[in-house]
């Protein structure tokens, strides 16, 4: 195993594992604080893949345009996790889980068939924005410029969103609604508004995750489905609703798959999965989540 | 006209009903007390003013208005503040956090702000960085006071301010709860502790079965230890 493989496979770990982040958390946010498991949170990735590739396809069908598309795509899915919060999920608070995983389960399909029925079954690319092409030779190995910045566009909002909730006027209503909501709004707070906040930025999140993809993977029906997966097992290696356990469930799932390959090269989802059910075995509340009271 | 008049709710957990028709009236600088045993509907009373529990029927009016159906937030924008009798501190939140997002939540100024509420209650100043959670039972009924005085409300609904609480605590509470009253805050307090509320209100009513059983000055109990004795014994 030589310096330059290992410099590889760290820097494609690092990059899945923002990725990752990225969605999940969004996913892990809204659970956390309005504890609702949101199943149609890699939808909402999949239809900001897809405006990304529409709006480039629109403005600019040689290239360009990416960061327009990009800002379109969290703009849009934004809009949608709105809509969906403030029509329906909302008449759903306090009833059953089974209800919310129901309901946002029906999302997953609706929103999987209306993609293919807008963009059909093929695979869409997008291309990257030129600022970014190229690479760095590092340690005997290119990094793109693209993944380096997602290598440090993942840490910057971890640290921003974590800094919001723990500094921020915003952050300390978001955490006190996570603890009791019905107190917060007996103290005055619009808590129903609080929670459509809390879900249009997720969503956002979703949808602008959604269109950074695109220039290193295609846009394709399934990447939805396949997307939440992962980033589950990311929420439950983390701990459900823990920011920051997220965020390093989204480390160990990068990093575990892209050195997995090198030591298991034909089981390397396979080791993910081991780290998850060790995790589930050892603390079923993750590693930085709390046992439920 | 009252400050606040209750008529007629009737109010359901859902299928079992807990207030029948009960009626009430505070009017501006006045203590007013619920007095029952367990189970007799004073912590419903306050929620249903509340809106957390809103009344099947009747209405809840609210200096002229009716709030009955509000959703609590109004309400209590509306100058009502909550004193739960659970507590329910937010205790993953510091205490400075606590006063915070309660002072924003109401977004009513006034006189109460987190330094004029640590100046009354000063171990809350002293512990303004530790978890709410952290603090003793005591703290945490001042902690929770203090969170409603700096929505700076109208009238402050008490839910059993005492329970659980050391008897040294206690009187403290009690001074505390008298110097509020002193300074015009209209107060309708909930209390099993007869000694306690009857130190505090300026008329009692006496609840049983979910309606008001008795109602009158509270110094007519306070002189009256049979009467006393005959409605408690309810």
């Amino acid at each position: 195993m030589t310096v330059s493989l290992i410099a590889a496979q760290l820097f494609s770990g690092l990059t899945t594992a923002m990725f990752l982040f990225l969605i999940a958390s969004g996913l892990s946010l809204v659970f956390g604080i309005m504890r609702v498991l949101n199943f149609a949170h890699g939808s909402f990735y999949m239809v900001g893949a897809y405006i990304a590739w529409q709006v480039v396809t629109w403005l600019h069908p040689t290239g360009g345009a990416f960061w327009i598309a990009a800002l379109a795509s969290g703009v849009g899915v934004a809009i949608l996790g709105g809509v969906v919060e403030r029509l329906l999920l909302r008449h759903l608070y306090g009833q059953e889980e089974l209800y919310q995983l129901l309901f946002t389960y029906a999302l997953v399909l609706i929103l999987g068939d209306t993609a293919k029925f807008i963009w059909g079954t093929d695979q869409l690319s997008v291309q990257g924005p030129p600022v970014l092409s190229g690479g760095l030779h590092l340690l005997g190995t290119i990094l793109p410029y693209y993944n380096l910045f997602i290598i440090v566009v993942g840490p910057a909002i971890a640290i921003g969103v974590g800094l919001m909730l723990s500094r921020s006027s915003a952050g300390r209503l978001l955490r006190a609604a996570a603890y009791d909501r019905e107190m917060l709004g007996a103290l005055g707070a619009n808590v129903g508004l609080l929670y459509t906040g809390m879900f249009v930025a997720s969503s956002f999140l979703a949808g602008l995750a959604g269109a950074l993809i695109t220039p290193i993977v295609s846009v394709v029906p399934g990447m939805d489905v396949e997307v939440i997966v992962q980033a589950f097992i990311v929420v439950v290696i983390g701990g459900l609703g823990s920011f920051w356990g997220t965020f390093w469930g989204a480390m160990i799932y990068g990093l575990t798959l892209s050195f997995g390959i090198l030591v298991f090269p034909e089981f390397s989802l396979f080791s993910v999965y081991a780290l998850m059910a060790v995790v589930l075995i050892v603390r079923p509340w993750g590693l930085f989540g709390r046992p439920i009271r | 006209m009252p400050f606040l008049s209750v008529e007629d709710i009737r109010t359901s957990y859902g299928l079992s009903q807990v207030l029948f028709g009960l009626s009430l009236e505070v009017n501006q600088g006045e203590c007013v007390c619920l007095l029952g045993r367990n189970g007799v509907g004073k912590s419903t009373t306050m929620r249903s003013i509340m809106g957390l529990t809103p009344p099947g029927s009747g209405r809840v009016l609210w200096r002229d208005q009716n709030v009955a159906g509000w959703p609590p937030y109004r309400i209590a924008r509306a100058g009502i503040g909550f004193v739960p009798e659970d507590r329910r501190i937010f205790a993953e939140l510091s205490v400075w956090e606590n006063l915070d997002v309660a002072a924003r939540a109401a977004g009513r100024p006034g006189r109460w702000s987190i330094a004029t509420v640590c100046e009354m209650f000063p171990v809350l100043g002293e512990r303004r960085n530790q978890p709410g959670g952290f603090l003793s039972g005591g703290e945490q009924q001042m902690l929770t006071i203090g969170r409603a005085l700096v929505g700076n409300p109208d009238l402050l609904l008490l839910d059993e301010p005492s329970e659980g609480l050391a008897p040294l605590i206690v009187d403290q509470l009690r001074e505390k709860i008298a110097e509020l009253k002193a300074e015009g805050l209209t107060i309708l307090l909930a209390e099993q502790g007869v000694a306690f509320s009857l130190a505090l209100a300026d008329r009692v009513y006496v609840l049983e079965k979910g309606a008001v059983r008795h109602t009158g000055p509270a110094s007519a109990l306070r002189d009256d230890p049979a009467l006393l004795d005959q409605l408690m014994a309810l």
